[in-house]
């Protein structure tokens, strides 16, 4: 379980995180929502450790959040994707998945050049991980990429798969949709909605689209200027006046999202 | 006690020398982000060239080290102009390496056309030292320490109060944005390597007389040139004359207390010591980095 | 399915079939490099300088590939990478000279583990530096080395240097040059194994993934300033066992051996050989050995042509000549596809 509270984050003396309080159950799937600055993403940084809030706490499950070194996060059982997508690019596809499987033992040097038992057992367990999440993505014929050969869209894909890798038990998916086209926002959000079951783990999920968040979602925060303005079922929140005209305002905001993610294919 | 302002004072001159070295690495590093690894060698065959102008063409000193100053700007002009554009893009390794490359090649260039044999060019100024407040010093060093002072506060003029300067520092603080701006950034970046060039070019022209003129003359000075340019935070053009005073009196004490032999692995020393604490230099600001 | 997901496949397709052909190439090329560095001496075993020149391309194997295990997997900057030969050299030096009947395989541990320190300690500012200034602190480390070995007269006899005893195993010593060549041919061939094997492992990975994506790596559990420093002491304990193998070619260890110009000779070499390219850096290193010793003669060339090839190259195959046979194919179909953009000609990639 986790539960941020009263986190206010601002980067010389710009906003982008406003007294939030949020909390997220165990085996679910949650989501942001909020237009472009509305501090989403920063709200993942807080949590990765990248950004040090100037105020509140985070917790999840027992573990006191703000007190881990960034690289430490995930051995208490978060993971997360990027919005940009930060594959290793010279890197094939398994093998990007297979850093992600590398913090769930990590052999030494020495243990690795000898190839000693503990170095061959953790390559098994690590291929055996990388390939169910290739199976589950459904990505096995991308494998021997290079993942800077692939598209943006498929790349996305690898990103979160290498979240997956991890054995994650908080999965934190940072606009999954992104770059992909909208045909395919419910195949993902399927994906999505599947992994608190199949992998044990909740999602906290970002994105634009409202389609694919309202699908995927059973529990929506709405953020505007870096504050929590409604919080609900989707059908709660999407009916929620505040939510209506920071976000929805406009009847062709989601046009417009459906345009700018055809043209992040090009990206 | 007396002493010791001695040779803080003699310091002075090889750190007004430091001074002009990091003062051409900071600009050229200002508007392009890159470090110009190959700076001492093409300063060297700058000062090669006026060594020829002096003893083949018969040129008087002023007019030779006008000519040699132009042909610096003109080899860092080209040096950006044919070369480092086409890179611009590419990694900060990619870069490095380039002028790495450049380094190797001109250093063994010059080597070919001047051969290896140390050659001798006159001082600027010469003459017994004078008596300044119960302090020695050469005309020379007095010559040294007002040109870098009067240059480097020219630069800062011009660099912080004209129209140029404020294009250079819009250049500096992001080159997408100013070219987006209607700046002409090909060109300035352009006139940063050249005058940079030329100023580390007037660096060799002033260290050469007491090193003795030779193809790797410069490997040593740019050890402390890079460690005055990182004393000043590698940015700030009054950060790189401070920066080259503090190293040329650090090195000079140091001969005179430690060991004249130790001065590179003690300024070594002073770079790790500065990298570690404050990585951004003495006069650097901390950058803010967002993901 | 889309437009997007088909042409990918097609693109797959076509990325494969280029793959599959130069893998049985290259184990064949690896077959035959092996046949030719064994068989090697049987012909040319009595000409001293060409078994000498042999052996030096592999010390410098040995070093340009620890300069590209930092610099092409690692995405690190190392300008001093003679300065960590210098310190295995004087190591090797030292242990044969003060430890008598001291097996030859502790000797190279020896050498290479104190260089490993030493790595460590120029790796731990490291984590917070990167590019420019990573750069100049080690070229002020190379630079450094040298001095204080002139310096430090009571261990390295300063400007004389130490005399290097040539390699022993029980009392058999190993003086002539084709001994000395297998001797590190050996050690050289271990130490392959050991990198291709570090580099095959999580270790590798989490070298390649803190080169690739810091961010990345830090949100998938790696420590990037540990790794880093993990990656240097590593690179330094390659350099060292070079450094060892070089004063046993020598002879002599002394601090006019390790120049400045012998580390940016390495870069240059890295380079022309392609990062992250083993193959390619073993490649750099007979380049290197060749021209040394062609132009030992007529001085000042060897730099300008080194340095020449590092520009051409970074100008017009920005990936080393490990991606030549690609480049040259590609620029072969072109010219034969006599599409306008044909401009570029092999003969411009060959001068490179």
């Amino acid at each position: 379980m986790l539960g941020l509270r009263g986190v206010s984050l601002s980067f010389g003396g710009v906003k982008a995180i406003d007294n939030l309080d949020l909390d997220l159950s165990d085996g679910i799937v949650g989501a942001l929502i909020g237009a472009n600055g509305a501090g989403k993403t920063s709200v993942l940084n807080v949590i990765n450790r990248f950004y040090e809030p100037q105020s509140g706490s985070v917790q999840y499950d027992d573990v006191d959040i703000l007190r881990l070194r960034s690289h430490q996060v995930i051995k208490h059982g978060i993971s997360r994707s990027f919005q940009n997508v930060a594959l290793f690019n010279q890197l094939t596809v398994f093998d990007n998945l297979l850093v992600g499987a590398d913090h769930i033992s990590r052999p030494g040097l020495l243990t690795n050049l000898f190839r000693l038992p503990k170095a061959r057992r953790h390559g098994r367990e690590a291929r055996k991980r990388a390939e169910r999440v290739l199976e589950f993505l459904d990505i096995s014929h991308l494998r021997a990429r290079r993942a800077s050969e692939l598209p943006f869209g498929e790349r996305k894909l690898v990103d979160m798969g290498r979240a997956l890798t991890t054995d994650p038990k908080l999965l934190l998916l940072d606009e999954p949709a992104a770059g992909m086209p909208e045909a395919r926002h419910e195949s993902l959000a399927k994906l999505i909605r599947q992994i608190p079951d199949e992998w044990e783990a909740s999602v906290l999920l970002i994105d634009h689209s409202m389609a694919l968040v309202l699908s995927a979602a059973s529990h929506v925060v709405a953020m505007d200027f870096g504050a929590k303005i409604a919080e609900g079922s989707p059908d709660e929140v999407r009916s929620d006046p505040r939510v209506i005209d920071a976000y929805l305002g406009p009847q062709d905001a989601a046009q417009q999202e459906g345009a700018q993610a055809e043209a992040g294919l090009e990206g | 006690m007396h002493n010791f302002f001695q040779f803080v004072i003699g310091g002075l001159g090889f750190g007004g020398i430091y001074a002009f070295a990091a003062l051409g690495l900071v600009l050229i590093f200002k508007t392009s982000g890159v470090v110009n690894f190959a700076f001492g060698a093409m300063a060297t065959v700058v000062t090669l060239t006026l060594w020829s102008l002096l003893n083949h063409a018969g040129l008087p000193f002023a007019a030779a080290w006008v000519l040699a100053m132009v042909i610096a700007m003109l080899i860092g002009g080209f040096t950006n102009g044919v070369l480092m554009r086409r890179i611009e893009r590419s990694a900060v390794l990619v870069q490095i390496v380039l002028t790495l490359g450049l380094l190797i090649l001109i250093e063994g260039l010059a080597g070919v056309l001047w051969g290896y044999g140390p050659k001798s060019i006159p001082q600027p100024l010469s003459g017994n030292p004078v008596n300044v407040a119960s302090f020695l010093i050469t005309p020379n060093d007095l010559f040294i320490i007002g040109l870098t002072v009067g240059v480097g506060l020219l630069l800062f003029v011009v660099f912080e109060w004209t129209r140029v300067g404020l294009a250079m520092r819009a250049i500096a603080a992001d080159r997408e944005v100013a070219s987006l701006m209607g700046i002409r950034t090909n060109l300035y970046v352009t006139g940063s390597w050249a005058l940079g060039t030329a100023l580390s070019g007037i660096a060799a022209i002033l260290v050469a007389p007491s090193l003795g003129l030779e193809p790797t003359m410069m490997d040593q000075v740019a050890v402390f040139a890079f460690a005055a340019a990182i004393v000043g935070g590698f940015g700030s053009l009054i950060g790189a004359v401070v920066g080259g005073f503090l190293i040329g009196v650090a090195s000079n004490l140091i001969a005179a207390y430690v060991s004249t032999n130790l001065q590179l692995t003690l300024i070594f020393a002073v770079i790790v010591a500065v990298l570690y604490v404050r990585p951004d230099g003495l006069f650097g600001r901390q950058a803010v980095s967002r993901q | 399915m889309s437009e997007l997901s088909l042409s990918a496949a097609r693109r797959g397709a076509l990325v494969k079939s280029i793959r599959k052909l130069p893998l049985g190439l290259r184990m064949l090329a690896i077959v035959a490099v092996a046949i030719v560095a064994i068989v090697f001496p049987a012909f040319e075993g009595s000409d001293s300088f060409v078994m000498y020149t042999a052996t030096q391309a592999l010390v410098y194997g040995l070093a340009i590939v620890s300069l590209n295990l930092l610099v092409g997997f690692g995405g690190q900057i190392s300008l001093g990478q003679a300065g960590f030969l210098a310190i295995g050299g004087y190591a090797a030096a030292l242990l044969a000279i003060h430890v008598s009947g001291l097996p030859i395989p502790i000797e190279v541990l020896g050498a290479g583990a104190a260089t490993a320190v030493i790595g460590f300690l120029l790796g731990l500012p490291t984590g917070r530096l990167r590019g420019h200034y990573l750069a100049i602190l080690t070229l002020g480390f190379g630079v450094a080395i040298p001095e204080i070995a002139l310096n430090w007269t009571s261990l390295t006899q300063g400007r004389t240097g130490l005399t290097v005893p040539p390699p022993r195993i029980g009392n058999t010593i190993f003086p002539t040059p084709t001994e000395l060549y297998y001797f590190s041919l050996v050690v050289l061939v271990i130490c392959l194994v050991a990198i291709f094997s570090i580099l095959a492992s999580s270790t590798g990975r989490a070298f390649a993934a803190v080169r690739d994506s810091e961010a990345a790596a830090t949100a998938m559990g790696i420590n990037v300033t540990a790794t880093k420093v993990l990656l240097f002491t590593t690179s330094a304990f390659f350099a060292g066992v070079a450094g060892d193998l070089d004063a046993h070619l020598q002879g002599l260890v002394s601090p006019d051996s390790f120049p400045f110009s012998l580390s940016l000779f390495f870069f240059a070499a890295v380079v022309l050989g392609g990062l992250a390219s083993v193959w390619g850096s073993l490649a750099g290193a007979v380049i290197l050995a060749v021209i040394e010793a062609e132009t030992s003669s007529s001085s000042g060339w060897e730099p300008v042509i080194l340095g020449g090839a590092v520009v051409l190259l970074l100008l017009f195959l920005p990936r080393g000549l490990a991606d030549f046979p690609y480049r040259a194919q590609q620029a072969l179909r072109r010219w034969r596809g006599r599409k306008p953009r044909a401009a570029v000609p092999p003969s411009r990639a060959e001068v490179s």
